[in-house]
């Protein structure tokens, strides 16, 4: 026994360690760049909860919290683990080294505070410089213009360089750029794209260069733009197990855009490019209250995203306008933005009269010729001859008016029905009460109904047996209350139904000879059938004459003795 | 014994009394322009675990009155979560809706709102009370069916079971749906002014997106003084000081 005490407080030890606080935090990355993200992960055990450290010189992206289970059996114990991870997503808001302080895990049985981490975060560009012509692999961002105006297009391509080919691409993301409008030129994730690929020499060394993305870019206003460093990330090659990835972040570039040069007109709101303006009005005389369509249709190249519906300046009390509705047909390039938009207006003229419209114009910054230019439609006369009053008929009442309401409807000042949750009956027990016990008594029915019909011929028989028996006297001494001319065939039929039931004989077998014979295989007392023969004779003698209303009784008498009697063979 | 019964029965009734005097207190604060003081008059009978269609409506009106569309928009959605069949409620939430920013346009229409309407009606216990009348007469029908005699009963008693068997089923699945709708928390209403939708429940965290106030959300989880919300697929937390839940 003593040579246990050792084992038994190293088994002890063990407990207690095992009942320690279990707390890791790990990061993907010690080294990062100033743009490139990364994880922060504190895992603990399930019972624990976990305070984050100070992530203030951080940029918190993203944070997801989850938990993990599972189950190991060894020499036959089985033990069960259950762990909480929270991991950050973050990236760095300076360059230098930063310290992420201690995780707590607060557990029932204590807490626990984790080591700290350093980071070390370094300058985007120059890590990507010095990966030139040295990596096996690296991405990088070339823009088309270093320098533009306000709202001309310039072209942002993404590249991988690689001395050896991936076998697929998994990821390409771009990265933010505030103030710029970016759409991309093809779509690269469609099956359909086929990379376009060549060979180039950095700094002597030969890399395959793979053209990733490619995006159409405009400046909304004056200033530097920087855009921030994409992401790609390619298969080198699909493992078995394991896939091998080209992970990594390229450059990031800043653009220089220039305010736009001379006077600004009254009607530029930032379109650029070079647009042309024609427009088309289906008829020039018409009926009031008739409607007539205007199609304006600008044609070009420039940033149309930016361009607003056109504006008629019309009288508002003559002229219903609806729409525009648009069509379009434009196509992103290197150049900007190529193709046509067309808005369509249906106008309604209300009232008689010559109206001019005015031609509707607006200005954009022509890059090709740096200059502001002016389009513009034609003026319109139109030619309005009276008409129709419109006629707006209410299909419910008849009454010739609309009613618009233009304020909220006034309260209720009655009619609250207040209740509380508690009124709610569904889910009480009086409801359960009331909704299972007619289901209940229904299956108990069932229940019952299967019990009966599974009984054998015998326990039938028997059963009937019982019932006759007790039905037979009952009957009897009814008939000794009330004597009518019918007594004695009713008696006759209740001692026939009873020996048919007790000795399961047919009515053709009722006949004295072989009911004694019956009677006798039964091992029925010698005396019961005696006294059987001389009530059988009685009842068939009465039956062929007149018997007084004493004779009656004393015959349903002696029945009743003789049922008795046999009651106590039968049973 | 009796004497608790007649206390309870007493302080109910002074209970709820108290609430109907808080609901007319409010409207004629309403009445008389005071829209803040209806807004606490109504907030008594609500803090009192009261509800009613007309007392949100009324409350969304005040709200609208005092300035305060998201709030007037949460009052509004609640009084239709109670009967979303509520004409006046659906017409002034739609036009609250209008002048918000977002401008959200709510479908109060088509089969959806149809079966809304039929389910969750004014009576809270109209399902319950039919699911238990089902119970009784699926089972008198039954036990005639299991014991009649005559084929043409045999039928008849089949038939009617059949049919009481659904109205059961149905209605309990009803009665449940009511309850889930009144008691459970699923959906919110913005109740400030451009709210930060951020990543992370972190004050630092950066931002996923910004709503303006009376956006409706869907709930998804909560933790410490965040909750989770979805809207249009887009997740995001936000301050629970700054979502009303409906």
């Amino acid at each position: 026994m003593i040579k246990l005490i050792p084992i038994l407080i190293l088994l002890l030890g063990f407990n207690a360690m095992a009942q320690d606080a279990r707390l890791q935090v790990a990061v993907s990355n010690t080294t990062v760049t100033n743009t490139e993200t990364f994880q922060y992960q504190i895992t603990a055990d399930c019972n624990c909860t976990i305070i984050s450290p100070d992530l203030s010189d951080f940029e918190v992206l993203d944070r997801q919290q989850g938990q993990h289970s599972s189950s190991t059996m060894m020499n036959g114990v089985s033990s069960k683990t259950c762990t909480t991870s929270l991991t950050y997503l973050l990236k760095a808001k300076n360059k230098g080294s930063f310290n992420i302080g201690s995780a707590t895990a607060e557990c029932k049985h204590g807490n626990k505070d984790s080591e700290e981490l350093t980071m070390t975060v370094v300058d985007a560009n120059e890590a990507h410089s010095a990966n030139e012509g040295v990596a096996k692999f690296y991405y990088k961002i070339e823009s088309s213009k270093s320098v533009v105006y306000v709202g001309e297009p310039f072209v942002i391509t993404f590249y991988l360089y690689t001395d050896k080919l991936p076998e697929d691409m998994a990821n390409i993301s771009r990265g933010d750029a505030v103030g710029l409008f970016r759409q991309p030129i093809y779509d690269e994730t469609s099956p359909d794209h086929v990379f376009t690929r060549y060979n180039t020499k950095v700094k002597g060394k030969v890399y395959n260069v793979i053209e990733l993305k490619q995006e159409v870019c405009f400046s909304d206003r004056a200033g530097k733009i920087q855009i921030d460093p994409y992401f790609g990330r390619a298969v080198e090659q699909y493992g078995f197990f394991d896939n091998i990835y080209m992970d990594g972040y390229s450059n990031e570039l800043d653009i220089m855009v220039k305010e736009l040069p001379g006077e600004v007109p009254e009607d530029f709101y930032g379109l650029a490019g070079s647009f042309e303006m024609t427009s088309e009005i289906s008829k020039k005389s018409l009926s009031a209250n008739h409607a007539f369509e205007i199609k304006v249709r600008i044609e070009g190249v420039g940033n149309f995203h930016l361009m607003k519906d056109p504006v008629f300046n019309l009288p508002k009390d003559t002229f219903l306008v609806s729409g525009p509705e648009i069509k379009e047909e434009l196509q992103y390039s290197a150049e900007g933005v190529n193709g046509w938009r067309e808005y369509t207006y249906i106008i309604t003229p209300t009232k008689p009269g010559d109206y001019q419209i005015p031609p509707y114009t607006f200005s954009y910054f022509d890059w090709k010729e740096k200059k502001f230019k002016t389009a513009s439609t034609l003026e319109i006369l139109m030619h309005i001859k009276k008409g129709k009053e419109p006629e707006i008929k209410s299909s419910s009442s008849g009454n010739d008016q609309i009613l618009v309401e233009n304020d909220i409807r006034h309260i209720h000042a009655t009619g609250a029905n207040f209740f509380i949750m508690d009124d709610i009956l569904f889910g009480r027990l009086l409801f359960w009460i009331c909704f299972g016990s007619p289901l209940g008594a229904l299956f108990i029915f069932i229940l019952l109904r299967k019990r009966k019909s599974k009984t054998t011929d015998e326990e039938k028989s028997k059963i009937e047996q019982k019932q006759v028996r007790k039905s037979a006297l009952k009957e009897l001494q009814k008939l000794n209350n009330q004597k009518t001319a019918n007594s004695i065939k009713s008696v006759k039929t209740i001692l026939d139904d009873y020996l048919m039931t007790h000795l399961k004989i047919g009515r053709s077998a009722l006949s004295k000879q072989v009911l004694i014979q019956h009677l006798a295989d039964k091992s029925i007392a010698k005396e019961t059938q005696d006294y059987f023969e001389l009530v059988w004779n009685k009842l068939e003698m009465s039956q062929y004459g007149r018997v007084s209303d004493q004779n009656i009784s004393e015959l349903i008498n002696e029945v009743e003795k003789l049922i008795q009697q046999l009651n106590k063979n039968f049973k | 014994m009796k004497l608790v019964f007649t206390y309870l029965s007493v302080m109910l009734a002074v209970v709820v009394f108290a609430n109907e005097q808080a609901f007319e207190d409010g409207n004629a604060s309403y009445e008389a322009g005071d829209f803040k003081s209806a807004i606490d008059q109504y907030g008594i009978a609500i803090g009192a675990g009261e509800y009613s269609t007309e007392l949100f409506y009324n409350l969304g009106n005040a709200y609208y009155r005092n300035e305060e569309l998201g709030k007037a928009i949460w009052a509004y959605e609640s009084a239709l979560k109670i009967d979303p069949d509520h004409e006046d409620a659906i017409f002034n939430l739609s036009f609250v809706n209008a002048q918000t920013v977002d401008n959200i346009d709510i479908k109060h229409h088509g089969f959806g709102h149809w079966l809304k309407s039929l389910i969750f009606t004014s009576n809270i216990n109209l399902w319950a009370i039919i699911s238990i009348a089902g119970s009784l007469l699926l089972s008198l029908f039954g036990m005639l069916f299991l014991s009649a005699n005559s084929k043409r009963l045999k039928n008849v008693s089949l038939l009617i079971s059949s049919l009481t068997l659904v109205i059961t089923v149905s209605s309990f699945i009803a009665a449940n749906l009511h309850k889930s709708q009144l008691s459970e928390r699923k959906q919110g209403i913005i109740v400030s002014d451009q709210v930060d939708i951020l990543v992370a429940p972190v004050p630092d965290s950066n931002l996923s997106y910004k709503l303006s106030e009376g956006s409706k959300v869907e709930l998804i989880s909560t933790e410490k003084d965040w909750l989770q919300i979805e809207l249009n697929g887009n997740k995001g937390w936000v301050l629970k000081s700054d979502l009303w839940e409906i």
